[in-house]
């Protein structure tokens, strides 16, 4: 195979990954040599040439068309955990029991098992290798103890015992964040190899050291919010096309494990509630019969119906009890199991049918979340399965859980952390709040991919979180009418596109530059232009459900995906994958030229008429002119004069009008109008300066006004990638001609997307008029210039009004503050009125308003 | 996983604000730090006309590391900190200038504050779109030498990463895009 296959087959080291942009914009060079096919005779890459070369060889556990072959298989590991957790010291304790099933054709004579939790450990990798902080402006104190404090700070396993299933105790390594067990006699295949674990931690307090996982003080109540994942020794994946998955853990690259069933159990403080991957198994221990009561009422509510209340988790944080109770959790078929545990915990759920499988949607947050999380969690999760259920499959498990804690964002089988809460007297941003539904529908839509489609982010962050946004996106979009998506419209990816410093999308989670451009926004925007603009939304739909209805419960690899999406839409996209995953690209298409023609219809009356004009605007030469008043002797001696010499050979003969006549008699009334029509043509000449390869789509104005939008497909760069060119026929004049006018190619430059030459206004421009005209918002319109300062900035102080001690300002408190004071101006004015009519009274009979007039409490009435 | 919190693990500086940023608006776990300015040449004017994009909560907690005010950063109120934070991070100066920063980053000694070649900043507004800010405002140079470059320091004194892409469209409408970082501070003109 080629050298390029061999580079990317073999997961580069760092400093390979980082040369792929390199190697891949030289692509074809490297192929050539490789494969002997050089053209010496055509300076210009193949942007179409087939992905074969550089996917992996189809085979009986991958198969050609993106499907799992014939003989895929895939390992599975089965747990039984019982965790304790030490709420004084933030410690946990627990042992484990795995059954490893080898279902491999390989015989196996070590295991590897993930330690991510070593990552906490002060010599980790992850410590090491962070960029150099210099620190900018003063570090007090505090700062310092804190830094110290991290620095300090050993979060790593420690694990106590390894032994067999006959408690003969077996030999390990730990390499960094995994771990080599050796067993004593060869695991065979088709064998099950049971052992068990016993380790402890300590939980990292995420004000000091802020991660996937972590715990969370409240000073004000002295309580904790624990949100625990990566907390145990995990089973390592082991697979047909990468064999053990045992990259180091250091920071981007998240996981992927085997999936399995898990029976754990939790024991925690008496009080504490407790949220997990999976469903509970003994709601009677750990339950009060008012709460098991409410659960059951909530299974077919509605609305979320609270398990805790806002009242009774005020009530729990104030009080510390010191017995305990041990929650029982069974899931099956997961690739992951997390848990979030405190007494803060307020508990909402509901019950939805998601295509036919009863899911109990449920969210866990503290008062300080409120009110925010208990009008939008449960319901973001249940908008998440019903909208990614019909893009993908019915979402399989009996839980979907969003928990709020320390962790900003993050994603398990059945349960996800996620940050964005209010401010401390309940009002809050938009920001905060579609922040808020978004994370949600980010975090919940990970149950589809990664955690269902197998995927492997340790190798490929796209797979995932690419997938996932695109979908959040479309669940986005049905939330609400111009929801604020940051992410899968083209036009918001443009200045990524062409920014420098880029890899392409198909680089290892470690080496990718500008991660969220990379990983999220470029293969979210690709697929949604794929969708939109290259296969069309039927033919996408069906192609993309079908990957996720084949790799449901399996391990996709990358060509799986590109070769599913090319199977099952009928349409060879070899060319989309190369130039939006396997390059950077970027999409840069210019109206070049336009040339104008207009036929001739044959008319030899009209022929004549046009070529008299033609030579009539010939202007005679220098030596014609002058030559014209010497003497002829042809017309000193008229006899040599003959036919010739009258003969006009552009005159139209009878013969040639009865020629025309009878053809035109043959023709059709169609082609008769169409005749006698004047037609123009057009040749618009088309450069591809970006390099990627587009479909064209022109927008046509005619010089009555009506336009026409004319889809040329991307095959137009098949045999020439730099230039291009179309012919447009019209029966009028175009006035005007936009390239790609619906913004859907996310062409990077704009400014040379119009005939005739057109700079589009900028940003800056639409903002400063929209100004002019006047805004309603006062936090968007720009203010009255206030001149130009001064060089000495210092100097300034400018005042900001926000309440001391209440933190930021936002419009909804703002609001709020207004409508107190409206109430209080119109409750002095009822005051006063009353006042008078009391004076009143005496003088003439009572008029009282009836209550239901009387101006209504706004707060009272929002209860 | 969210953003922001990964690569300021040890940033004590921030750690104060860690909880700030949690409420904000990140939908995955991984960091994205990339402002976005546009830069156009408005040839009656003689300004250059800026528009940036960039995150809000990363300004908020910018506008709360330098001067201490913890401010949302949509509201009026905060208009005049982000103009002032604004003003000292992104800026046209003149080359040799450009370098002393640099050299300055490397020996906080250094001292580069001073540049009577500065441009000067015209504040003309903001607009928030989801989580993202959009400021607006305009450069007014002082100088028109030939070596001049553009200043960006956007963020890079909360965020380690983070990268500022930089679009330029001079007077003869030619766009040109770079970016600068927490290494690379300037760009020529």
């Amino acid at each position: 195979m080629s050298v390029l296959k061999l580079c990317i087959q073999s997961y580069p080291s760092a400093i390979q990954v980082a040369q792929l942009a390199l190697i891949c914009s030289v692509l074809f060079q490297v192929e050539a040599k490789a494969q002997s096919i050089t053209n010496s005779k055509f300076a210009q890459e193949d942007k179409f040439r087939q992905m074969d070369e550089v996917w992996p060889t189809p085979n009986g556990f991958r198969n050609a068309a993106g499907e799992p072959g014939h003989e895929y298989w895939q390992q599975r590991a089965d747990y039984v955990i019982d965790i304790k957790l030490d709420d004084t010291n933030q410690k946990l304790t627990g042992n484990e029991q795995i059954t490893y099933h080898n279902r491999s054709p390989h015989t196996l004579r070590y295991l590897w098992m993930h330690l991510d939790g070593n990552i906490f450990e002060p010599e980790s990798d992850y410590n090491k290798l962070r960029p150099a902080f210099v620190p900018q402006g003063r570090l007090s104190l505090d700062s310092i103890k804190r830094m110290k404090t991290r620095e300090a700070f050993d979060g790593g396993f420690k694990i106590t015992h390894v032994a067999d299933g006959q408690g003969k105790s077996l030999d390990y390594t730990i390499v960094k964040t995994v771990m080599r067990i050796d067993l004593h006699e060869p695991l065979l295949p088709g064998e099950d190899f049971k052992f068990v674990l016993d380790w402890n931690y300590q939980i990292n307090n995420s004000a000091v050291a802020s991660m996937r996982t972590g715990c969370e003080f409240f000073e004000k109540d002295g309580n904790f919010i624990y949100e625990v994942a990566q907390w145990f020794p995990r089973m390592a994946a082991f697979t047909d096309a990468k064999g053990w998955q045992h990259r180091q853990y250091i920071g981007q690259g998240e996981f992927t494990l085997e999936l399995g069933d898990y029976m754990v159990r939790i024991t925690v403080p008496e009080d504490h509630v407790v949220a997990a991957t999976g469903v509970l198994q003994n709601p009677e221990d750990v339950l009060s019969d008012l709460q098991r009561e409410r659960l059951k009422q909530a299974a077919s509510a509605k609305t979320p119906l609270f398990i805790v209340t806002p009242e009774e988790a005020a009530e729990a944080e104030k009080t510390k009890k010191t017995g305990t109770k041990t929650w029982a959790f069974h899931a099956q078929n997961v690739r992951d199991f997390a848990w979030a545990s405190s007494r803060k915990f307020i508990w909402d759920a509901q019950g939805h049918d998601v295509e036919g499988n009863n899911v109990m949607a449920m969210s866990y947050y503290p008062n300080e979340g409120e009110p925010l999380w208990s009008k939008y969690s449960t319901h973001s999760i249940i908008h998440t399965l019903n909208v990614y259920s019909r893009y993908t499959f019915a979402y399989p498990y009996p839980v979907a859980i969003s928990v709020n804690g320390p962790v900003g964002g993050m994603e398990y089988p059945m349960i996800c952390f996620n940050g964005p809460r209010p401010q401390k007297d309940g009002t809050y941003s938009d920001r905060t709040k579609y922040g808020l539904i978004t994370v949600i529908i980010h975090e919940v839509g990970h149950n589809y991919f990664p955690m269902i489609v197998n995927s492997d982010e340790r190798e490929w962050t796209w797979m995932d979180e690419g997938l996932n946004t695109f979908l959040q996106y479309l669940a986005e979009q049905e939330w609400e009418d111009n929801y604020p998506s940051q992410r899968g419209e083209p036009s918001k990816i443009v200045d990524y596109m062409r920014s420098s410093n880029q890899v392409p999308i198909m680089t290892n989670s470690e080496s990718v530059l500008q991660f969220g451009n990379n990983a999220y926004g470029k293969p979210a925007t690709a697929l949604n232009i794929l969708r939109e603009t290259i296969l069309g939304r039927e033919l996408f739909d069906f192609a993309f459900k079908e990957y996720a209805r084949r790799w449901k419960f399996k391990r996709p690899m990358p060509a799986d995906f590109f070769r599913t999406m090319e199977d099952a839409s009928g349409i060879d996209l070899d060319w989309f994958w190369q130039g939006w995953f396997y390059t950077t690209d970027h999409c840069d298409i210019s109206i070049d030229k336009v040339a104008w023609h207009t036929a001739n219809n044959g008319d030899p009356d009209e022929e004549a008429k046009r070529r008299k004009a033609v030579k009539d605007a010939q202007v005679p030469t220098l030596s014609e002119r002058r030559n014209k008043d010497l003497p002829k002797r042809a017309n000193e001696y008229p006899e040599l004069k003959d036919f010739y010499n009258s003969y006009d050979p552009a005159a139209v003969t009878p013969e040639a009008r009865e020629e025309f006549r009878k053809a035109l008699e043959k023709l059709t009334p169609e082609e008769k109008e169409a005749i006698e029509q004047s037609m123009h043509y057009y040749v618009i000449s088309l450069k591809n300066l970006g390099g990627l390869v587009m479909p064209i789509i022109l927008k046509v104005t005619y010089e009555d006004g009506s336009d026409k939008t004319i889809r040329i497909p991307v095959d137009i760069w098949a045999k020439d990638n730099k230039d291009a060119s179309t012919t447009l026929v019209a029966t009028q004049p175009i006035k005007s001609i936009e390239l790609d006018p619906h913004r859907e190619t996310a062409d990077v430059n704009r400014d040379n997307n119009h005939f005739p030459a057109k700079f589009e206004p900028t940003r800056f421009q639409i903002y400063k008029q929209q100004g002019e005209a006047g805004r309603g918002d006062p936090r968007g319109g720009p203010r009255a210039p206030r001149g130009i300062r001064s060089g000495d900035a210092s100097a300034q102080q400018p005042a900001p009004q926000a309440e001391p001690g209440e933190g930021q300002d936002n419009p909804m408190r703002a609001a709020r503050r207004r409508e107190d004071a409206e109430r209080a101006k119109r409750e002095a004015a009822e005051k006063k009125q009353a006042e008078e009519s009391e004076k009143k009274d005496d003088e003439k009979p009572a008029t009282d308003k009836p209550a239901s007039e009387a101006p209504t409490d706004k707060k009272e009435s929002d209860k | 996983m969210f953003q922001s919190l990964v690569a300021n693990l040890y940033s004590a500086c921030i750690a104060v604000a860690l909880l700030s940023s949690l409420i904000a608006n990140s939908a995955s776990a991984h960091q994205f730090h990339t402002s976005v300015a546009e830069l156009d040449w408005n040839e009656s004017s003689g300004h250059w006309e800026v528009s940036l994009r960039i995150h809000g909560n990363d300004l908020e907690l910018a506008v709360e590391k330098q001067f201490g005010k913890k401010l949302d950063i949509e509201s009026l109120q905060a208009t005049d900190w982000i103009e002032r934070y604004i003003e000292g991070r992104f800026k046209i100066v003149r080359q040799a200038s450009a370098e002393k920063l640099t050299a300055a980053l490397e020996s906080p000694a250094e001292d580069s504050s001073s540049d009577s070649g500065s441009s000067q900043l015209e504040w003309v507004g903001q607009e928030v779109e989801g989580g993202w800010m959009w400021l607006y405002f305009e450069l007014i140079p002082t100088k028109h030498e030939s070596e001049m470059a553009l200043v960006s320091q956007i963020l890079t004194d909360v965020n380690e990463d983070q990268i500022n892409i930089v679009s330029i469209r001079n007077a003869s409408k030619k766009r040109a895009t770079q970016q600068t970082s927490r290494k690379q501070v300037w760009i020529r003109m």
